[in-house]
């Protein structure tokens, strides 16, 4: 069952098409990638979804309903985590989290206390005196502890420590073991890769790419450099290699994943002084795969 | 290696993907196992069942100021000091003034000078149309256009506070992803502003009532804080429009400051001329009360109406907007920068230059107001026996006694550009607590030349707008009458409190550098000036407490060596300021 479904969104900004024409179903109960660049439109069709500023043609529909007309209804099942959180100076970030919870009308202080402590996160500071991260989680705890059937987090993670980004994870799977969705909107694409079940890719206002990960499983290929004295000349016959270049002692090239241990059985016997697996960058994605297309 | 641990961690993690119940199925039963749910409290019962909201409790209508309660409050914690700072504030000043001029009308004489005062036709355009002899009317002419203005910039800036300026920081958005109306934060604001604005009326009230002055009955009180109040409210709905309009909270409060200082000038206009004109502007209005005299309450309620169509358009246009977007549409910048955008001095100036060229606009008109009343202030003077012996005392001659009233004039207006010259400088401070100026240090920029920047800027201004003020008040007299005070005479009076500018500058520059946590204290200092200058001659006070303002440091008649000295211990204050700014820690 969808429970995002979206048909021709589309949005202008002055002389800036935001967004030409984007399509995007989640299903209930997944992990929604929804990944581009910068001024891509994975922002502006956040917002739409979330009713703040209204689609010039199209449809939207959350659980069925309109996204626009039925806002407050919808957001009683929905949170949100954008990635830039902006909070009041002279409040504590302890008061704003129980301001967005009563907004919901949400008593259980229980997830919010375990949340807190969990996020390491110390509510009794004024919100002018945090940092980027500290705001971060103050939406992170609000939104994790409110139950909701529909996450929206734009790049929720911005700003986290890598510990922090852990717990985040964990605060994702936990959502969708009680049977919540989750859209995840990034521009890093290990977060992506490692949450997400299926993903969208868009470029340009426009969907270009979409499908579950193993669909996609040209974007997960890594890009491997090595050092060795030893012929790995070979390895241009291995499925799954591309783009191989050798130049004197250093060889580079990108592999799909699955082939790892296919390539780590040719180099087992080789000298092989240095080695590096680098997942590719979303510029390079997009540099590699879509420049033809855009 | 990266790629193998990332691919296995992704197996794992897809594995429980499989087994996830479908979330329409089981919505909100299935607490997180993590999070683990202490035996008193069954925890599937006890989540609130989201999923369940049925689609035929859908109300559109209603649901646009869902949440509007929880906002008030919100509001009214936001603002749990700032809120009874104004609201004390306002209500004093409003009645501060009371006892002083209950004093004064009681001596013949004095009383005398104050009602032939109220006809001069300067003080008309001023304060309004006098309408009655009586302690009640005389003080309501002089003090509830003032009260009544103060009272709209805290309204225009409160409301701003709380809608556009929200919405520009970005902190309205997680709001508007909440269960919240799309109208619900506006209503709030509305609310709390309608009852800020009556809880100043009932103040006011409450003190004329406490104060019990014959002639000031509660009846006329009443009038009087709820005309005030009232325009207040006029001014919370037009700063609300006009926030759906623009699309920053810098343009929003400007434009509706501009409206507040038009409708004073309309106001002005038509009071002189004895016109119905007036009543375009809800200042004029709120005068046509008559506290104390004839205690209408047509203004009060027209206000109220204008106030309700204000809102009403508010309304309707926030619902058919995007949030954070504005109704005009905002033009396009530079590409590039301007190759004159090059260094402190340019920036400093790129960051000030709407202020000034906004306060120079501000001070060329209210030049230019002085200047169409000039005929009938000349014949005034030329009529009225009684004002010469007492304004000017030993006087007879009326070229000496309109000089001794333009010097006065400009000693007034100077209050306005001294407010200026202290925002340039502050500048400096407001954009290091934005944290805007990290980055800029960071560059190769020197900190002295930054602020030196600033000051320079204030110093100029210090003169530009004293020449503005006189180029207004000149233009706009030899428009109306050939014998207009020369050029001369008037830029003279005017430059001559530009050495009190300069104090100004060096005292804002040293509270940058040197207590940036006090900044405050030039505000007050401005404020003390604004009081001592308007109604010091109102109050006996001690010389002391009069000599603490620069400005009668250089009044006509003080000597080369004061006026020098005033010169120096402003350029000493701007020097003390640069080499403590230079040495203390930047915060942002």
């Amino acid at each position: 069952m969808a429970v995002i479904e979206a048909h021709g969104l589309k949005k202008r900004f002055g002389k800036t098409q935001a967004l030409d024409g984007t399509d995007l179903t989640v299903n209930a109960g997944e992990v929604y990638g929804f990944i581009g660049p910068n001024g891509a439109g994975k922002s502006t069709t956040i917002r739409i979804l979330l009713g703040i500023i209204q689609a010039d043609s199209g449809s939207a529909q959350i659980f069925g309903q309109d996204v626009w007309r039925d806002a407050v209804s919808l957001h009683r099942r929905m949170a949100y985590v954008p990635g830039d959180v902006n909070l009041w100076p002279n409040l504590t970030g302890g008061e704003v989290i129980d301001l967005y919870l009563r907004l919901r009308r949400n008593t259980e202080r229980r997830y919010r206390d375990e949340l807190i402590e969990r996020f390491d996160f110390d509510p009794s500071k004024k919100c002018g005196s945090y940092s980027k991260g500290n705001r971060q989680k103050v939406a992170l705890v609000a939104a994790f502890s409110a139950n909701a059937d529909l996450y929206v987090l734009d790049e929720p993670t911005s700003g986290l420590d890598p510990l922090m980004e852990v717990v985040f994870r964990q605060c994702v799977a936990e959502a969708i073991e009680r049977g919540a969705t989750v859209l995840l909107s990034s521009h890093i694409l290990s977060e992506v890769e490692q949450l997400c079940d299926r993903i969208s890719i868009i470029a340009q206002g426009r969907i270009i790419d979409s499908g579950s990960m193993a669909e996609l499983r040209h974007l997960t290929r890594n890009h491997i450099s090595l050092l060795t004295s030893d012929d790995v000349s070979g390895l241009a016959d291995l499925a799954g290699v591309f783009n191989l270049s050798i130049e004197g002692n250093r060889v580079s090239f990108d592999m799909d994943n699955n082939q790892t241990s296919q390539m780590l059985g040719f180099l087992a016997g080789k000298q092989i002084e240095h080695l590096n697996s680098s997942p590719p960058t979303l510029e390079e994605l997009f540099m590699s795969h879509y420049s033809g297309a855009l | 290696m990266s790629s193998s641990q990332a691919s296995n961690q992704r197996a794992t993690q897809r594995q429980p993907a499989a087994q996830r119940p479908p979330a329409n199925q089981q919505p909100t039963t299935q607490p997180p196992t993590t999070q683990p749910a202490p035996a008193t409290q069954p925890p599937a019962a006890q989540r609130p069942p989201a999923n369940q909201q049925p689609a035929a409790q859908r109300q559109p209508a209603s649901q646009n100021f869902a949440g509007f309660t929880y906002l008030v409050r919100f509001i009214l914690r936001r603002d749990r000091f700032y809120l009874p700072c104004w609201l004390i504030g306002l209500a004093s000043m409003a009645c501060l003034y009371v006892p002083e001029m209950n004093a004064f009308l009681g001596s013949e004489q004095s009383a005398q000078v104050l009602i032939e005062m109220t006809k001069n036709p300067a003080m008309i355009a001023i304060m309004g149309i006098p309408y009655g002899h009586e302690v009640g009317p005389l003080y309501a002419q002089f003090m509830l256009v003032y009260t009544a203005l103060t009272v709209g910039i805290f309204n225009i800036m409160f409301v701003v506070r709380h809608t556009r300026k929200d919405e520009e920081e970005g902190r309205s958005e997680i709001l508007a992803s909440l269960p919240v109306g799309r109208s619900a934060s506006l209503l709030a604001v509305t609310t709390v502003a309608l009852a800020a604005n009556i809880l100043i009326g009932i103040v006011i009230t409450a003190i004329f009532a406490a104060l019990a002055i014959e002639g000031m009955n509660v009846q006329g009180a009443l009038v009087f804080g709820f005309a005030i109040a009232a325009t207040g409210l006029t001014y919370a709905g037009l700063a609300a429009l006009i926030a759906q309009l623009c699309s920053t909270a810098k343009a929003t409060t400007s434009s509706s400051l501009i409206i507040l200082g038009v409708s004073y000038l309309i106001r002005a206009y038509g009071d002189m001329q004895d016109s119905s004109i007036a009543l375009l502007s809800p200042l004029g209005v709120a005068q046509r009360v008559q506290a104390w005299a004839g205690d209408k309450l047509w203004p009060i309620a027209l206000l109220t109406i204008e106030a309700a169509l204000l809102l009403l358009c508010a309304f309707v246009l926030i619902s058919r907007r995007d949030s954070a977007a504005g109704l005009l549409p905002a033009k396009d910048g530079r590409r590039h920068a301007s190759p004159l955008l090059s260094n402190e001095l340019a920036l400093a100036w790129r960051l000030t230059r709407s202020t000034c060229i906004i306060w120079l606009g501000g001070l060329f008109t209210f030049g230019a107001m002085f200047g169409l009343i000039f005929p009938e202030m000349v014949s005034f003077f030329e009529t009225n026996d009684l004002y010469r012996q007492i304004i000017g005392i030993g006087i007879t001659d009326t070229d000496t006694l309109i000089r001794a009233f333009i010097d006065f004039l400009m000693l007034l207006t100077t209050v306005l550009s001294a407010v200026a010259v202290c925002q340039v400088v502050e500048k400096c401070l407001a954009e290091e607590r934005r944290g805007r100026t990290e980055q800029l240090y960071s560059k190769s920029v020197s900190k002295v030349t930054m602020l030196g920047s600033y000051t320079l800027i204030a110093l100029i201004m210090a003169v530009a707008l004293q020449v503005a003020l006189a180029l207004g008040a000149y233009l706009a007299a030899s428009t109306v009458t050939d014998s207009a005070p020369t050029l001369k005479l008037l830029l003279t009076s005017a430059l001559r409190y530009t050495p009190a500018l300069i104090v100004f500058v060096g005292l804002t520059a040293i509270l940058v550098g040197l207590a940036p946590k006090a900044i405050a204290t030039i505000w007050a200092f401005l404020v003390y000036n604004f009081l001592l200058l308007y109604f010091g001659n109102l109050i006996k006070l001690p010389n002391l407490v009069k000599q603490l303002s620069p400005m009668t440091w250089v009044k006509p008649g003080a000597s080369t060596v004061v006026v020098a000295c005033t010169c120096l211990l402003g350029f000493f204050g701007v020097a003390v300021a640069l080499t403590s700014y230079r040495r203390r820690d930047i915060w942002g």
